[in-house]
């Protein structure tokens, strides 16, 4: 049986949800301790704004603001912002009040631009009045939401640079464990069953090798990972091409958990390595044959 | 044939999206180490927050976090309770903010469903195990955790 749960705040829409302070906080705030960002997140609030908008003022993580946010959200502090449909279209410009169903809010970006296409340019002050700064203070008074829904509702794109990781990051080797259930925890936890990993050579002399010399398993990771650039890129392109290979072929080759261990592995299993020369042709564009060759 | 490798490099920048959340939470950048491929699910950690993926990748993607790791974020946040409850709902929280920067981030390309907490080794009806998993374990603060990306062919 399982209990995993889904929080309820799990469920972003990716219309980023709006907070406002709690009308009756006064009553709850005396003894609550935060850390100073979240006062800092929760003195913003006093009328609503979203995670993305209090990061840009605030010059923080969007992470952190959320988190922040949850915070203030449990100590019931601050509350989503709703409001009933003619609240709404009081605030706002006729044109922009107006549903417009058949018109996607944010058109979808091509695929090769993922990366930059999604991102909105930095807000100015001048360009939303929801920057202006607010009074600070828990005693400062909720003011009339104001909620212009007139640009991109993605508007931070708080994700750090993929070569950070990429680069204390090692490349993927061989490892050939003992059995399926010894797999590589790092570490064991009470709740778990983890156990030690155990390398043996028991399975590789199990193994059906053939005649052929094999291939040194090392240079052909390395050209994998390669042609996604190396780092983490390159080690998940590796991975989707042993996606590719049957579990059967590798569990046939003794192969049950591959990492950096090994640098002198080589494939000898025959059908593993002409699996892993295929998907590696199909998917990686490597070819593996070749690679033995030179 | 797929040139572009542009889902590895999605997936690598989500992936870095969890060191930038220790660094930002918890003061210090995780350090990543050795990635494996496992055959079997491996064992997780105290408390796992799993978010499946769809669109370009199917599966799911796993942050196992221990106990001791867990409770040192709590502090760090000035969390009185550092209780089993406690560090299911951090987990809950972390995978949330994760999975709503993914969802701002990728768009339809990848689309995350909302995160579902489990306990050690509870594995959440809903997902299904995959033929070979990628584990990334990292070091913060002392405690070893991984992360866990599990797709279907």
């Amino acid at each position: 049986m399982s209990s995993a749960k889904s929080p309820a705040s799990s469920a972003t829409p990716r219309l980023a949800d709006r907070y406002v302070r709690c009308e009756d906080f006064a009553a709850r705030i005396d003894g609550i301790e935060l850390a100073p960002e979240v006062w800092a997140v929760f003195a913003q609030l006093t009328q609503s704004r979203n995670a993305p908008e209090l990061a840009q003022t605030l010059q923080l993580d969007v992470e952190a603001v959320n988190a922040s946010l949850r915070r203030l959200v449990r100590r019931k502090l601050v509350r989503k912002h709703v409001l009933g449909w003619r609240d709404y279209t009081a605030t706002q410009a006729p044109s922009a009040a107006s549903p417009a169903p058949t018109t996607p809010l944010v058109p979808p970006a091509p695929t090769a631009a993922v990366a930059t296409d999604l991102i909105s340019p930095p807000f100015t002050r001048d360009a939303s009045p929801l920057l202006t700064p607010n009074p600070v203070g828990p005693s400062a008074t909720p003011t009339a939401p104001a909620a212009p829904l007139t640009r991109s509702p993605i508007i931070s794109l708080r994700i750090s640079n993929p070569n950070t990781s990429a680069q204390t990051a090692p490349a993927i080797s061989f490892r050939i464990a003992a059995s399926p259930r010894s797999a590589t925890p790092s570490t064991t936890t009470p709740g778990t069953s983890a156990s030690a990993p155990s390398v043996t050579s028991a399975i590789i002399s199990a193994t059906p090798l053939s005649n052929s010399p094999g291939i040194k398993l090392r240079p052909v990771l390395d050209a994998i990972g390669a042609k996604a650039g190396g780092g983490v890129a390159g080690q998940l392109l590796v991975y989707r091409v042993f996606l590719q290979i049957p579990t059967e072929l590798m569990q046939a080759a003794g192969l049950h958990s591959l990492s950096l261990v090994d640098d002198h592995f080589t494939v000898q299993h025959p059908p593993l390595r002409a699996a892993l020369a295929d998907a590696a042709r199909r998917h990686a564009d490597v070819d593996i044959d070749a690679l033995v060759a030179a | 044939m797929t040139t572009s490798f542009e889902t590895e490099r999605e997936l690598a920048v989500f992936i870095g999206t969890i060191g930038r959340y220790f660094q930002t939470v918890g003061g210090a950048l995780p350090a990543f180490l050795a990635p494996t491929l496992e055959l079997v699910v491996p064992p997780r950690l105290a408390c796992t927050g799993y978010m499946p993926v769809s669109g370009r990748l199917t599966g799911w993607i796993a942050l196992s976090l221990p106990s001791d790791l867990l409770r040192t974020l709590l502090q760090h946040m000035g969390e009185d309770q550092h209780d089993e409850t406690a560090q299911l709902d951090l987990v809950a929280e972390i995978t949330s903010t994760l999975t709503s920067n993914a969802r701002e981030h990728f768009g339809e390309h990848l689309r995350v469903a909302p995160p579902l907490a489990a306990l050690a080794a509870d594995f959440p009806d809903e997902l299904t195990a995959p033929p070979l998993s990628f584990r990334l374990p990292f070091q913060w603060q002392g405690s070893d955790a991984f992360l866990l990306i599990a797709l279907q062919r």
